[in-house]
């Protein structure tokens, strides 16, 4: 286990990084995704997916975590979460508006462009970790662009 | 910097690179071994880690008529060129023995699949995409399927390398099919975007596929083909098409009806959603050839409506009429629904909403097919309802409803099966079904 973080570790906590914007909590996720492979390791049916285990946990957990922080804020809940000052200091303004764009859509457009043009994962990938159909991946993935095109181009 | 996507990824990279190597916090593991709450939750749980790569998205709809809830969508394929079609020995339509597949939990068994074929009740032949194979070179392919036995009876190559058959549709024969063959875009091994091809396909009496007729009929590139259809008789094609998918400002969508032994092409729009990619449960005919059933989304609000055939085209709103709706998410456009082929009911699939993260009540929890009338929206019928399984779709149903032919999600498995009363009985050799929302009968 202590293996597999070492490994991997970094890549779930910046691909949380992303989903998020805000590390703290997106070390959170990523312990809880190794916590939760440690604890179902026996349950494991094949041990070699245990990267697409952990990465489907960190994008369940990212939902989770995104919501729960919304409820806490409710007035904020309608607000796109933004960096925190340490990362924002180090984004420009281009990027950050672009994060911003990213962190309105819904949850699962968000997640399919996270993971086609950051992680660059190919259709069947991302319809395994995101446990959904590769159709489902194709019409996410374009609708997402879709509505992030208008939002940027509402903002520009 | 142009396009969105380049700023996708320079975006994601910059707030990536806010980690540095070294930032990475110890691992915390429990000290202790699993909890008794842990095992129970692992036992529980099982099933999310045995789900392998595909499992279908449940989708979380709402039908407050129904009591029960759904979702879902579908489908998907792939496919590529060069075309053969290989014979797996045999026509081997029965098993050595016709008893039915593994039990369901949680469902009462029918009687056996060899039953409903021999008297005539559930056609004998299905194809289904198969998945990429590394194993044989094969990128993707479609296989001819005994529905009795499960086996392979011979698998449909693309016609050329690098090609993805993306989508399967019937005739009401049970021998016709037309299949929709996409290309990969060079570098990234992605069919999204790319435009599709249709080719014509005869079984045999013994389903065995005679050589593809490539049809005139295609998507171009840069639409998104979110629903296809063949018509009962095989006469004519139904395509649902988003014309500007990526970086479009609009989101209308088509329908396409094309004659295919020629005549003009009748073409309903729309502001709205229908289906998925490559979703070929999206649209479904009425024996009458003229209502067609479609799942369509507008705003929170998703809905199976009738479009008028005999009308020559134009808006796709007017000249259709709503027969139920459901509350939606806007990520899950589409619903699982067929038109019974008397036109005289909507079959929706209803599965509970029991996620974590669900917004819908927690008395949603049963799954169900549930029947709607044509003529008043209202339900008729629940054609099956249980309490174990996660989600329900439906992929077929006889004239009138009785018998369908449906996908149920247990806790560890997907199974294709047959559902009639209150009973289903799973298809055997499941294990060869990667993909079950593909199978068309």
């Amino acid at each position: 286990m202590t293996a597999l973080y070492q490994v991997h570790a970094l890549g779930l906590i910046r691909l949380a990084v992303v989903m998020l914007g805000d590390r703290p909590a997106a070390e959170d996720v990523v312990q809880e995704a190794f916590c939760g492979l440690y604890r179902r390791w026996h349950a494991l049916s094949d041990t070699t997916k245990a990267l697409s285990y952990l990465r489907s946990s960190v994008i369940n957990g990212c939902r989770t975590a995104a919501r729960r922080r919304n409820r806490q804020l409710p007035g904020l809940a309608s607000d796109p979460p933004g960096e925190s000052a340490e990362s924002a200091a180090l984004i420009s303004e281009e990027h950050q508006e672009v994060l911003a764009a990213i962190r309105q859509l819904p949850d699962r457009q968000r997640e399919a462009l996270v993971l086609r043009f950051y992680l660059d994962l190919d259709e069947e990938e991302i319809a395994a970790s995101m446990r959904i159909s590769r159709g489902t991946v194709k019409s996410t993935t374009s609708r997402g662009l879709v509505a992030l095109g208008r939002i940027l181009g509402e903002q520009s | 910097m142009n396009t969105v996507e380049d700023r996708i990824r320079a975006a994601t990279r910059a707030a990536a690179n806010t980690v540095p190597p070294d930032g990475v916090p110890p691992l915390r593991l429990p000290t202790a071994g699993p909890t008794r709450r842990h095992r129970r939750a692992r036992r529980a749980r099982r099933w999310q880690l045995n789900l392998g790569s595909y499992r279908p998205r449940w989708t979380p709809w709402l039908t407050p008529a129904a009591a029960a809830l759904a979702v879902v969508v579908i489908v998907v394929a792939v496919v590529g060129i060069g075309h053969s079609v290989h014979h797996s020995g045999g026509t081997g339509t029965r098993p050595a023995t016709t008893h039915p597949g593994p039990a369901v939990p949680g469902t009462t068994a029918g009687p056996p699949v060899s039953a409903y074929v021999d008297s005539g009740q559930i056609p004998p032949y299905y194809l289904a995409i198969a998945p990429p194979s590394a194993a044989t070179g094969i990128p993707a392919a479609a296989d001819v399927r005994a529905t009795i036995s499960g086996r392979t009876l011979a698998t449909i190559e693309p016609t050329a390398a690098h090609r993805a058959i993306v989508a399967v549709t019937a005739a009401a024969d049970d021998r016709t099919f037309v299949l929709a063959e996409q290309a990969a875009a060079a570098g990234t091994g992605a069919e999204y975007g790319q435009a599709i091809a249709f080719y014509l396909v005869r079984l045999s009496s013994a389903g065995q596929p005679g050589p593809l007729t490539r049809l005139p009929e295609s998507v171009p590139a840069g639409q998104l083909m979110t629903g296809l259809a063949l018509s009962p008789g095989g006469s004519e094609l139904a395509i649902a098409i988003q014309p500007g998918h990526a970086g479009a400002a609009s989101a209308t969508q088509e329908i396409k009806v094309y004659p295919l032994g020629g005549g003009p092409v009748r073409t309903w729009s729309g502001d709205g959603i229908i289906g998925a990619s490559d979703d070929a449960t999206s649209l479904s005919w009425a024996d009458s050839q003229r209502t067609l059933a479609f799942n369509w989304q507008s705003g929170q609000v998703a809905s199976v409506r009738l479009l008028n055939l005999e009308s020559a085209g134009g808006s796709l709103l007017a000249n259709s009429r709503q027969v139920m709706s459901v509350a939606a998410e806007l990520t899950q456009p589409a619903g699982l629904s067929v038109i019974t082929p008397d036109g005289s009911a909507i079959v929706y699939a209803a599965s509970p909403l029991a996620r974590a993260d669900s917004k819908l009540p927690h008395a949603y929890t049963t799954s169900g097919f549930a029947e709607f009338s044509t003529a008043t929206g209202r339900v008729t019928r629940i054609l099956g309802s249980w309490s174990g399984p996660e989600a329900v779709n439906v992929l077929w149903s006889d004239a009138n409803g009785r018998v369908l032919i449906g996908i149920i999600a247990s806790a560890d498995h997907t199974y294709v099966g047959v559902i009639s009363g209150n009973t289903f009985t799973p298809l055997n050799d499941q294990a060869n079904t990667a993909a079950p929302d593909t199978s068309t009968w």
